[in-house]
């Protein structure tokens, strides 16, 4: 698929069929992410993508903000000590949730491009998800994404329209 | 009614609680309907054939996903579910 017609094609999508995804194509989706720009090239992200039934549906009972019933979520973790020794204090204000979210972004266009539907999601219970995952303590959950075959009609797009976010040059207020 | 069926629906309202603070304004109506909508399937199960019960699950269902897209639109769902109520009492 054309990077462009991905990025207007994709969504958030809601609802997915109980079709499995391969192991091949979350190791391509691995690799999508780890291809995405790093802060300081500090690449502190770690990517959990959880395909056991059992444990997909239970971190999918503690967040409230996926829906559909994914087949697998994916979460996206920063090792923050691992930022911490070779990273600055930018990396753990700002810099790891931006890789996180750049890394997204790509493994969200790849999952499109290999004919799956993802959201990205942060309405999550932290604490219940880091107990279910058994997460080591200085590993911080920046994003979870669902994964899987999309069913059923996609939500109508609402963008604010570009004359409200387009700028070039300095800010000048309007006549 | 199976004791599962209860405690999934009661961790969704306790998560939800957990993180509305953090979250938009429009997410509180959402998660009591969405709350609403996984109780009514509840009682959907006891009594398969309430046609109001099935009604009422399908006017939240067709409206809960436009808060992102379409909020007029999602809260005249709230309006139509609450009206939808008076039909079973």
């Amino acid at each position: 698929m054309e990077l462009s017609e991905a990025l207007e094609k994709r969504r958030s999508i809601r609802s997915f069929s109980s079709r499995p995804v391969s192991e091949d194509q979350l190791l391509a989706l691995a690799q999508a992410g780890r291809l995405a720009p790093s802060a300081s090239n500090l690449q502190s992200w770690q990517f959990f993508f959880l395909t056991d039934p059992e444990l997909v549906k239970k971190v999918d009972l503690f967040s409230p903000g996926l829906s559909g019933h994914p087949p697998v979520i994916l979460v996206i973790c920063s090792d923050m000590g691992y930022a911490k020794v070779h990273g600055s204090p930018n990396s753990e204000r700002y810099g790891c949730i931006m890789d996180a979210a750049m890394a997204a972004e790509n493994i969200m266009l790849k999952a499109l491009d290999l004919g799956l539907g993802s959201c990205a999601v942060k309405s999550y219970n932290d604490a219940a998800v880091r107990k279910l995952l058994k997460l080591p303590e200085d590993y911080r959950i920046e994003i979870l994404i669902s994964l899987g075959y999309p069913e059923g009609e996609v939500r109508p797009r609402r963008l604010r329209p570009m004359e409200e976010l387009l700028h070039f040059n300095a800010w000048q207020e309007e006549v | 009614m199976r004791q599962e069926d209860y405690l999934e629906l009661l961790i969704y309202m306790v998560t939800s609680a957990a993180g509305l603070p953090g979250e938009p304004r429009i997410y509180g109506p959402l998660r009591m309907i969405e709350a609403s909508e996984r109780l009514c399937g509840l009682m959907l199960k006891e009594d398969p054939g309430n046609p109001d019960l099935a009604e009422l699950q399908e006017i939240i269902r067709a409206g809960k996903g436009k808060t992102t897209s379409d909020e007029e639109g999602f809260y005249q769902m709230l309006q139509d579910a609450a009206a939808k109520l008076t039909d079973m009492i």
